[in-house]
């Protein structure tokens, strides 16, 4: 019998007769092998003998189930189910954080439909015959007080001139009567303001009611304070704001701001001044 | 409590003497075998709505404790190493090989060339006395595979084993005794 047969017969546990008797005492290896098999079924066999005490069930349960309790108040817990666990212990707490969250998000998120001023355009009817000729010098006129962006488009089939590409109010006022001045038109303008229908959340609304400006005043003139806060409402968009600070008794500076946004909607200026003086 | 914990607790009862028991043999030890089988009844109790049929309840509880010990004991922190030196190992095999320490360590010694999962199996089978049809309903796997498994891993068991005996030695020969007692029905083949 060679090794490898001898192994699979040692392997497969088949009784061993004569010839595997004969192989295992000329082999020590296969010798081994078999004396190993009898340590590993004695020790298997013993194994099944030692029955230690088991821990009494109610021990083990009364244990666990404090652990079970500690585990849920415990910091090592996963974030979300102790944040499911502190809902579920707060009802009420759980149902106002959720409005809140909500409301967040309807605020932040959800988009609406608004519409908002985008400009103005000045229509003037029954212009006078041959304005068509004048328009040029319209244009220039309007170019001299800095609205040289604007269009001039006549109609003179039907006597009406629009002047549009006008941010606010006020210079749409001002191109209705530079157009009155050079064509001599005793008529009376009509002032639209140009809507559009835009879709953003009501926080994006909210956003362009609202401009905040922050100078420091400490050290510094009137006229400066003014120069700035003059730049930073040109720069939000506010080309036409008028803006006077003037210091009075006692060194209070008044700051007063005429400005109409581009989008002709009422808005909320706030002026912040920062001052180290108490 | 409400009646699914009280499910799962009617339920662990009559499992759990054999259960810790298992344990204890999968660790080596009482200490480190009644925190695993601690563990593993959290892990079940809080995973038993998953559970779906009541009446697998002992395969599914048995999964979860080898799936535990395989997760403690795949950190290499905590390989362990037999603490008896290769000459107490024949020492002891010349005493009687029934002696209950020689045989405890003599597993052990043999159980350190296998990976979780294998002597997880191994001591079921051999031990428990589990079934090769409740392995395989333990594991998800056919029963031929768990057949072959089983074979494979006495065979590198006794491979170990084979290691730390003599090329010659006069016990060898009475081991035609033992290979003539009758085998169990559940031997693999």
């Amino acid at each position: 019998m060679r090794c490898h047969e001898a192994k699979i017969r040692l392997n497969s546990a088949s009784p061993i007769d004569q010839e595997l008797r004969e192989h295992l005492t000329n082999c020590p290896a296969c010798a081994r092998l078999a004396g190993a098999e009898e340590i590993l079924r004695g020790s298997f066999d013993d194994s099944k003998s030692d029955v230690s005490e088991a821990t009494p069930f109610e021990f083990v349960r009364a244990r666990l189930e404090a652990r079970s309790a500690q585990v849920h108040s415990s910091k090592e817990h996963s974030i979300m189910s102790s944040l499911f666990s502190r809902v579920s212990a707060h009802p009420r707490m759980s149902i106002g954080l959720i409005a809140a969250v909500l409301l967040f998000a309807v605020v932040t998120l959800v988009p609406f439909s608004y519409t908002h001023t985008v400009g103005y355009k000045v229509t003037c009817a029954q212009a006078p015959a041959g304005v068509e000729a004048s328009l040029g010098q319209v244009a220039k006129a309007l170019g001299a007080i800095g609205l040289g962006e604007a269009n001039v488009n006549a109609s003179p089939d039907r006597g009406i001139v629009e002047l549009t590409g006008f941010s606010t109010e006020k210079q749409a006022r001002e191109a209705a009567a530079t157009f009155a001045h050079v064509t001599g038109y005793a008529g009376t303008p009509t002032i639209t303001s140009i809507r559009e229908t835009v879709s953003g959340s009501i926080y994006a609304q909210l956003r362009e009611q609202f401009f905040e400006v922050r100078v420091a005043v400490d050290n510094r003139t009137d006229a400066e304070i003014a120069a700035e806060i003059t730049s930073r409402l040109q720069a939000a968009g506010l080309k036409d704001a008028d803006v006077s600070v003037k210091t009075g008794s006692g060194g209070v500076r008044q700051i007063d701001v005429t400005a109409s946004p581009s989008s002709g909607a009422t808005s909320t200026i706030t002026i912040t001044a920062d001052s180290t003086r108490k | 409590m409400n009646s699914a914990t009280d499910r799962f607790w009617n339920l662990l009862e009559p499992e759990h003497p054999k259960a810790e028991l298992f344990c204890r043999r999968l660790c080596g030890n009482k200490a480190e075998g009644d925190d695993l089988y601690q563990d593993a009844v959290l892990t079940a109790l809080r995973g038993f709505e998953s559970l779906r049929v009541e009446t697998a309840f002992r395969p599914w509880l048995y999964r979860i404790i080898v799936n535990r010990y395989r997760k403690l004991y795949r950190s290499p922190w905590r390989t362990r190493r037999a603490e008896i030196t290769d000459e107490e190992l024949v020492e002891s095999r010349s005493k009687d090989p029934t002696d209950r320490y020689a045989a405890r360590r003599w597993l052990e010694r043999g159980f350190r060339v296998l990976s979780p999962k294998e002597k997880a199996l191994i001591v079921l089978y051999e031990i428990e006395s589990w079934s090769i049809s409740e392995l395989a309903q333990l594991y998800g796997r056919p029963e031929g595979t768990i057949k072959s498994s089983l074979s494979r891993t006495r065979r590198r068991m006794r491979k170990e084993i084979a290691r730390y005996l003599k090329p010659t030695q006069p016990e060898n020969r009475t081991c035609e005794a033992t290979y003539a007692m009758p085998r169990s029905e559940n031997s693999p083949e």
